[in-house]
Formats: structure tokens, sequence, C-alpha cells
């Protein structure tokens, strides 16, 4: 199957240099003399809005959104962008301990009423105590499956009942808000290392940090012996420039994980192509100053990858 | 004193009249001629939804001059929290009255989405908090809790809202809730806290409602009661250290004759077989506002007039739209008249619904609204 791509869409301030935002006047560029009637008609959301769209117009299949505590709610922020996008996949971070079970297929409801089908979940199995979870570490993969099992049962008419240890539900169903709605595929982290019986729920296992192409293939095989049919996505934080030294330069400013996806075009493309033959299905790329960074992406390392994978075809 | 009006976005569909007990506009039933059904053209996904139809109440409703709305949550509607940030940018002024139940929210989660909120619609958020319901609804919820457990959730569950949000890092062991230094980012936590609707009139509702809520919001009763419980809930909230204003949500059909809108509801009365009306003259619920209504023997009245409670006032509205039994039916001065009187036994904000929800928006908000503040008692003692 071709490679699909999907933008990190990171929410905090620090990711964009606050753009968007008009509280303190701080900002250098922001005219302070209209910063007050500004702020009631563009705020963050207009920037993050911008992101996305760029995603879209640039090639992207999709974007994620993560829940980073400095950032922005990840259920906010997917709806905010319902009608800001036409086309793009929203994958929205889920955090089992923060609703009911049954709230969080509902709101998924609506979201996939809205934005004709276009949601999917990944799965954060547990925030700890600063997020209000109580659920104990060794007991979030069983958490995270009764979760997927009550999204299964009241997916559909019902009556569905479930006594779960963490969600219960008593002749659920969401019937006519979810006939003919795709139920919300579902990514889990594979650095949370969830065993068979989460995998066999889960349709894209996200491998948040490979640290070389041989581990990555022994993961991805691992995890495809327990889900035939499981997709296989990476996080790639990503930095990449036309010529060398413009990567050379560019990497002094940034921090990067050993396993970024970093290089000329060519030599980002070429190694996406070795990702892709190890077994990876999906790209989740990343970086700083986003509006930038997701036209280079979008421009010339998707581009690029899809006419060399049209000319191999 | 200024009054605040919202309306309502009905978040299940919503009919083109009164007269018919349907959801044509939205895509719960099929496209058939008179329906509506968003989202389709020619049987084919057209890139539209019932998110779009919403869209345009709400922008109707800020055009004829509503604070903002309510949005409803029941298990057949659409979620008001995806709604209101799916429609934050396609309003200016709307603000989203979001009802929801603190079972549906770990409250850490609550104060982030709430905080996220604010800041997409510019401060707009405004809660309408559920604690009563109960019964079968509240297990198809997931929620087990009986009720007087509820509202000691609810206090529970705004205290830990609250704190993470305005005085992080926020620890706190509770009977419910657990946190331990929980926090907002600087840039949400700077955001307002919304301001409060609450629900329900027991003693237990009310000890919640003194320590966090700004309005006690009522569905319509008979008057003399109405007047009643408002002043024992200001009485009763004030003794306990933090007075609240009062709400009501009414449903109105205003006309330019009292005569035009008795005829709207004689006919969508007439619409109703009678072995409908037992199944639509009440709800399965152990609210004890449910019960309050109950009393009323809507399904056994023979004509829409058995239903009139006082001048103005019918109690059948249960038979023509899911939700409570009475409104208000009248001329355009007749309802200015009746929100005026109750604004003097004591309402401070209404919301208002009229169906078809779009076009009446425009009606309420220019031709009834106006009238407020005897302007509409002048007029109707001139005619006479």
């Amino acid at each position: 199957m071709a490679l699909s791509f999907y933008w990190h869409l990171s929410t905090t301030a620090p990711a964009d240099r606050g753009r968007g935002e008009w509280s303190d006047g701080e900002r250098p560029w922001a005219p302070v003399r209209d910063a007050g009637s500004r702020r009631l008609q563009i705020n963050h959301y207009d920037y993050l809005a911008q992101i996305a769209r760029a995603a879209e117009l640039t090639g992207f299949d999709g974007v994620v959104v993560p829940d980073e505590p400095e950032g922005e709610e990840p259920w906010i922020v997917t709806a905010a962008l319902l009608r800001e996008t036409r086309r793009i996949g929203i994958v929205t971070a889920v955090a089992p301990g923060s609703a009911s079970g049954v709230y969080h297929a509902k709101m998924a409801s609506s979201v996939q009423r809205f934005s004709g089908d276009r949601q999917a979940w990944l799965i954060e199995a547990g925030q700890g105590l600063r997020a209000g979870d109580t659920v104990a570490a060794q007991d979030r993969h069983a958490r995270t499956e009764e979760l997927l099992s009550l999204l299964d049962g009241v997916w559909s008419d019902g009556p569905f009942d479930l006594e779960g240890a963490h969600f219960v539900v008593e002749k659920g169903g969401l019937g006519s808000l979810v006939q003919g709605r795709r139920k919300p595929p579902v990514w889990l982290h594979g650095a949370d290392a969830p065993g068979a019986g989460l995998l066999a729920h889960t349709a894209v296992l996200l491998i948040d940090a490979a640290p070389s192409l041989e581990a990555l293939a022994d993961r991805i095989a691992d995890a495809r012996r327990a889900n035939p049919s499981l997709r296989i996505a990476a996080q790639l934080p990503l930095l990449t420039r036309a010529e060398e030294r413009d990567v050379a330069i560019e990497r002094e400013h940034r921090s990067l994980p050993p396993f970024a996806l970093v290089g000329t075009f060519e030599d980002v493309t070429a190694k996406l192509g070795e990702l892709v033959h190890a077994g990876l299905d999906i790209a989740v790329l990343s970086a700083p100053d986003q509006i930038q960074e997701v036209h280079i992406a979008g421009e010339q390392i998707i581009g690029r990858y899809r006419a060399q994978a049209a000319i191999a075809a | 004193m200024s009054i605040d009006f919202y309306w309502r976005i009905p978040t299940h569909g919503c009919s083109s009249s009164i007269r018919e007990r349907n959801s044509n506009r939205g895509d719960w039933s099929a496209l058939v001629p008179g329906n509506q059904a968003p989202g389709l053209l020619n049987g084919e996904p057209d890139g539209t939804s019932y998110l779009d139809h919403m869209a345009e109440i709400a922008r109707a409703a800020e055009i004829s001059g509503f604070v903002g709305g309510l949005l409803p949550s029941f298990p057949m509607t659409d979620d008001p929290w995806v709604i209101s940030a799916a429609l934050a940018r396609a309003t200016k002024a709307f603000r989203f009255m979001i009802a929801f139940q603190p079972g549906f929210l770990n409250p850490v989660r609550a104060a982030r989405m709430s905080a996220s909120l604010q800041r997409a619609s510019n401060g707009r958020v405004v809660y309408n908090i559920i604690t009563g319901g109960g019964g079968p609804a509240q297990r198809w919820w997931g929620d087990p809790f009986d009720h007087d457990d509820r509202y000691g959730r609810t206090t529970e569950f705004l205290d830990v809202m609250k704190g993470v949000w305005k005085e992080g890092p926020f620890t706190h062991k509770g009977r419910f809730y657990e946190v331990e230094d929980a926090a907002l980012p600087p840039a949400l936590a700077r955001e307002d806290l919304p301001t409060i609707y609450f629900s329900g009139s027991s003693e237990a509702a009310l000890q919640s409602a003194a320590r966090h809520a700004d309005y006690y919001l009522s569905w319509l009763e008979p008057f003399a009661q109405l007047a009643q419980k408002f002043d024992a809930v200001k009485a009763r909230t004030a003794e306990l250290g933090r007075g609240i204003k009062c709400a009501i949500r009414v449903e109105v059909v205003a006309r330019r004759t009292e005569e035009e809108a008795w005829r709207e509801i004689e006919i969508g009365f007439a619409n109703v077989k009678a072995a409908n009306r037992a199944a639509f003259g009440g709800q399965s619920s152990d609210s004890v506002g449910v019960r309050r209504l109950a009393g009323l023997g809507v399904a056994d009245a023979q004509d829409y007039r058995d239903l009139i409670v006082s001048p103005n006032v019918w109690g059948g509205f249960s038979l023509l739209r899911p939700g409570p039994a009475l409104g208000i039916v009248g001329s355009y001065e007749n309802v200015a008249a009746r929100l005026d009187e109750l604004i003097g036994l004591g309402a401070d904000s209404f919301i208002l619904a009229a169906t078809p929800h779009l076009e009446e928006a425009y009606r309420v908000g220019e031709e009834v609204l106006p009238l407020l503040g005897h302007q509409a008692v002048q007029r109707l003692e001139a005619a006479e």
C-alpha cells in the first residue's frame, strides 16, 4: 500500500512562537495599539486552522492532534477544524481516563457526522493524577481494551450492556446517530507496548521512536503477527532543505532526536522508501514553525515521494 | 437591571413547523418531500451536514439580538462540545450554553476543554450543568450514581474544575475525584470561568447551586408556583452565603394576533393522534421537575383548550415536540406581557425557543423582545 502522510499538529505556543496570541502584548510584531480589538477577531485557532488547511492543500492525508500538557485540548481543536478542512483525516488524542466511555463515543458520533467520517482516535493510555486519572499503570491496557469494547458495542442500535472495571453502560447504543457512520479507527502508541488483545482492536500502531531500520522491521513483524491487517505509523521529526549546507545551518538551531528524518529532499525521500520497505504505512511528520515546514514537507517530500512511487509502479 | 435572552439550538433536528411533530430538518428522517435532510443531494452526500443548519440558527440568533443559545444534550442529540467548538468560528457574538452532566467528563478534562473553547470562541462559553435526570437514561450514559450522590458529586466536580483552572497546581482527594498538582498551561488558565446555569430544586441541589451557580434554571411552571420557587431559591441560596439569579426555559408561539397563535396550537394538537398522546405526554425520569409537570394530565386532553393553564400558557407542548409541557402562546404583545410578568416574578434571564428555530429567532427577536419593559402591557390596554 502507498505511504500515507500525516502532520503532527502541535498546539503549544512554543511550537509556533505564540502566533495568533494577542493577550500579553509582548510580541514585537504585534501592533500594541489595536491588540484589544484584534484579540476579539483573531486567536490561536486561526493559526491552527491555517496549519491544518496547509496540510490539506499540500497533499497530506491527515493531521494528528496530540494531547500536549502545554497545549490546547484535542477534542476542541478537532471540532474547531471540522468546518475549516474538507478532506483530511483528523486523528484525535483520546485519553480513556478523561471521560466516561459513552461520552467518548458520543463526542465521536458528532465528529463523524459533521466531518464525513474523518476522525480516528490516538489512545493516550494514562495521564496520571495530574490529569485526575487514578488508574494505576498496570491497569491501563485493560482499561483501553474496555473502552474499545464499549465503543464497538455502543456504535450500534444496541441495547448494549457492559459492566466493566472502568466503564459501565446499560441498554446503550448510539442508534441513528451512528447509522452508516464509520467508527473511529484506533491508533495506539507503540511505546505503550500494547499486547495482542489490544492490537486486535487496532487499526494503526504508531511507533514513537524507532532506533534503527532493523529494529523497526522487527517491531513491525511482531505487531503484524498479532494483527495482520495492522497499519504501521512512525513519528518522524523532519528537517529537510534543498542542499546539505542548508540542512547543516538549520540543524544548528534545532535539537533533533536520533530517529529524525534529516537531510536534503532527495535524502529524505530515499529514506522514506527504506522505511516503507521495512513495513511503514504512515509517516507522521513534525517540525516547529509549522506553517513553513508543512509546505516544505508537502511540496518537496510528499510531491517527490509520490512522483517516484508512480514511476516505480 | 438587564435581562439576558438566549435562544435554543435544536440538537436533534428541527421541524419546519410546530404543526407537525417531526424532525424534517436534519438527517434523522428519510429524504421525502418537505424534508430538508441536509447532507444529501440526489441521494449522494453533498458535503453539508446538520451542523450547517445549526450554524444558521446560531447566526440568526446573534443577528436578531440574542446573547447566545442553549445546546441541549440528550442520548440522541449531537454533542454540545463538538457543536460549540465547530461553530465558534462560524459566529461572532453567540454564547454557547453547553448542557452537560458531571458524569460525562473528568473535571480536569472539563477545565481544559472549557478553557480551550474559551480561547477558540473569545470567551463565549456558558455552562448548563445538569445533575437531575437519572433513571434509565442515566445508565444509558454509563453513569450509575443515585440522586443524592449526584449533587454531592456535582459540587465536588465544580470544586475541582475551578481549582485546577484558577488555583493550579491543585491537589485534591475527595469522595469522587483525586488530582495531584493539576493545572492548566498559562495561556488557558487566564481565560475566564464560564457563567454557570444550574438546575434542580431539592435541598441538595440548592446547596450545590449556592456554592457554584450563577443562575438557577427552571422550565416554565404555573406562574404562582414558579414565583414561590424563585423566592425560595433566592432566599435559601442567600442564606447559604451566595444568592443566585433565576432563569426560565420556555417555548413560545408568537404571532401577529392571539387568534393566529392559537390556530397553530389547534392544528398541532389535532395532528397528534389520541393514541400517541400518552406516549408523548410524559418522560421517563426520576427528576423532581419532570414529576412536577406530569400532574397536568396531558394524555387525557380531548381538546387543545383543555390544556390552557392560565392566560397565554398552554400545557401541551410535550405533545408537539420532545421537552417540557408548558409554553406561552399569543400575540407579540401577549407573549411580551407574559415575559414581563415573569420578570416581575423574579426571572433574570430566559432561554426562549420556537419552531422552526431559524425563522422564529428573527420573529421573536424582532417582534417580541423590543416590546418588553411594559410597552406590551400599554399596547394591550390601549387596544381594549
